[in-house]
């Protein structure tokens, strides 16, 4: 049994979600000015599966060869470097239990619209859309840089075991490197700045990845 | 019968976590768990643990966009026993133990002797009494909710507790509250939190009440001070020094600086006494209060400060009319 157990092969993209509903989620009026200019491009695709919606406005989500993720570029601009795009890939699927359940491959933001709390923004609406569209969960493989940022941002380990030994580092980390003797009983009560280095200490991320901790499977119940 | 073992979680030298687990990993009990680790063992026992490497990139091109995508492998592992638990945790980097219940150590004998008390004949509620007190008497000297292993023993009624060898300081804690005890040495400050220390006292005065009891023997060790007795007239001495501090009524009282304490005589030092200015509130207001202190070092004190302004903490029992004085802050210091 894997942590969220995934079926594969989707009849119909439709019964998942609508393309027409994807790109009401990518279209940030809300969002904060910065993000405002950052207008949803949906990319053409000739990959796109025949029996999903085929377009929108001339362009199309692109499904993966395999049929199962749906692709969205969002950049402004169309930089083809992928750190200056702002570039989400997520996966649709059912559980053996017939839920659906959206997963996160890549989340990558412009460089500009970072620290500004776009990220959160958009995590909060992804999870206000999702739930609407009867998404029961959203899940995600941290990668070591993650780890913190996903929990903020209101993801939880999938196991117990994942957080215990993120908590236990955590507070060697900041007995060890900024002499925090101070036992943290929860990620969520440590101040973020303690978790940056400079140039003579190391950050927590970079801490994790040396402790070798990485690739955490994180969930958000919808 | 299956073997047990006790799983310990350190943090900085002190128990952060501790269970019970049977050798099949079929059942566990928490004795003490500061983090939530239950939920941890639950998951290791019932569904395992999957990690998760990368082992692969998927790179997926279209037009001038490149994307790579990183392909996971996961690895489902299940656990069963105690030992493979312990290994996992020792790879997260956690200070842990694992002790098998053979080499648990004693840490209270809890002895009732009298006609009907014998373990064949003792009633169900007799043998709850000290379940109970030996327990609270545990989590008092542990100061936390954490529960022994219990054993009887044969002949009159005896309830062995026992803990791994990692809390075997405990006894020394254990032996203190029975010394205090057996010198009618109540704590009332503690007793009032209504933690652990009221519920021992609670159902340790219910013992004396118990019929046909002639003496309570409570052993911590082989040692001949690690062995308290008492017999049926002092276990109703504490139970009556239990109940006038229960009856008693929380005291608090600044003392300005032109109130003024006195009588700190020669035999009032003796018994630790003095006298106070009546305090509103109390059933004999407009008399003078006698008080008294348990504590030599705060004697000293109040006598030091007597023309300060001082906080008195403490509780007025009414059957005798006098203050038992448990803190005297002076104004100048922070108080503790």
């Amino acid at each position: 049994m894997t942590l969220y157990e995934k079926e594969y092969g989707i009849e119909d993209c439709n019964d998942l979600i609508t393309v027409d509903e994807i790109k009401k989620l990518y279209v940030f009026d809300k969002l904060g000015e910065t993000i405002e200019k950052v207008k949803p491009h949906i990319r053409k695709d000739h990959c796109i599966d025949s029996r999903c919606p085929s377009s929108v406005d001339g362009y199309s989500p692109r499904l993966s060869h395999n049929g199962k993720e749906v692709w969205l570029d969002l950049s402004a601009n169309r930089i083809p470097s992928l750190l200056e795009h702002c570039c989400i890939v997520n996966e649709y699927c059912y559980t053996q239990s017939r839920q659906k359940v959206v997963i996160i491959h890549n989340i990558t933001l412009k460089k500009s619209l970072r620290g500004n709390k776009v990220l959160s923004q958009m995590i909060q609406r992804q999870k206000r859309f999702y739930k609407k569209n009867n998404f029961k969960r959203i899940v995600l493989t941290a990668t070591h840089s993650g780890l913190i940022v996903w929990h903020r941002l209101g993801f939880k380990y999938m196991q117990k075991r994942d957080e215990l030994k993120i908590l236990k580092n955590l507070n060697d980390y900041l007995k060890e490197v900024h002499s925090i003797t101070k036992r943290y009983k929860s990620i969520q009560e440590v101040e973020a700045k303690l978790l940056y280095g400079d140039d003579e200490t190391e950050n927590f991320t970079d801490w994790l990845m040396r402790k070798n901790i990485n690739y955490i499977k994180m969930i958000m119940e919808l | 019968m299956k073997k047990v073992y006790a799983l310990t979680i350190m943090h900085e030298n002190e128990i952060d976590f501790q269970c019970l687990i049977s050798e099949d990993g079929k059942y566990f009990r928490v004795q003490k768990d500061e983090l939530d680790y239950e939920t941890m063992i639950n998951e290791l026992l019932s569904n395992g643990y999957t990690s998760v490497k990368q082992v692969d990139t998927e790179k997926i091109t279209h037009g001038d966009y490149v994307y790579e995508k990183a392909v996971y492998e996961e690895e489902h592992k299940v656990f069963h026993t105690p030992q493979e638990i312990y290994e996992a945790l020792l790879e997260d980097g956690f200070d842990c133990k694992l002790e098998s219940q053979d080499n648990f150590i004693d840490v209270l004998e809890f002895s009732i002797d009298g006609q009907d008390l014998g373990i064949e004949v003792i009633t169900a509620t007799n043998k709850m009494k000290i379940t109970t007190a030996a327990n609270y008497l545990f989590k008092a000297a542990n100061n936390e909710d954490y529960e022994p292993v219990e054993r009887e023993k044969s002949g009159s009624y005896s309830l062995v507790l026992s803990d791994t060898q990692t809390n075997s300081s405990i006894k020394e804690s254990i032996l203190h509250i029975l010394n205090e005890l057996k010198s009618m040495r109540i704590d009332a400050e503690k007793f009032f939190k209504k933690g652990h220390y009221y519920s021992f006292l609670m159902s340790f005065i219910d013992i004396a009440s118990m019929r046909h009891l002639e003496i309570l023997t409570l052993k911590v060790g082989k040692g001949k001070n690690d062995k308290i007795s008492l017999n049926k007239q002092q276990l109703l001495q504490i139970k009556q020094a239990v109940e006038t501090i229960q009856t008693s009524k929380s005291f608090d009282y600044k003392k300005t600086q032109e109130d003024w304490l006195d009588a700190f005589e020669v035999n009032d030092k003796q018994e630790r006494k003095f006298k106070l200015h009546s305090v509103d509130g109390f059933e004999d207001d407009g008399q003078l209060r006698i008080c008294y202190v348990e504590s030599e070092e705060l004697y000293r004190k109040i006598q030091e400060h007597s023309r300060n302004v001082i906080n008195f903490r403490g509780h007025y029992i009414s059957a005798t009319r006098t203050v038992k004085i448990e803190s005297a802050t002076v104004a100048t210091e922070k108080e503790e």
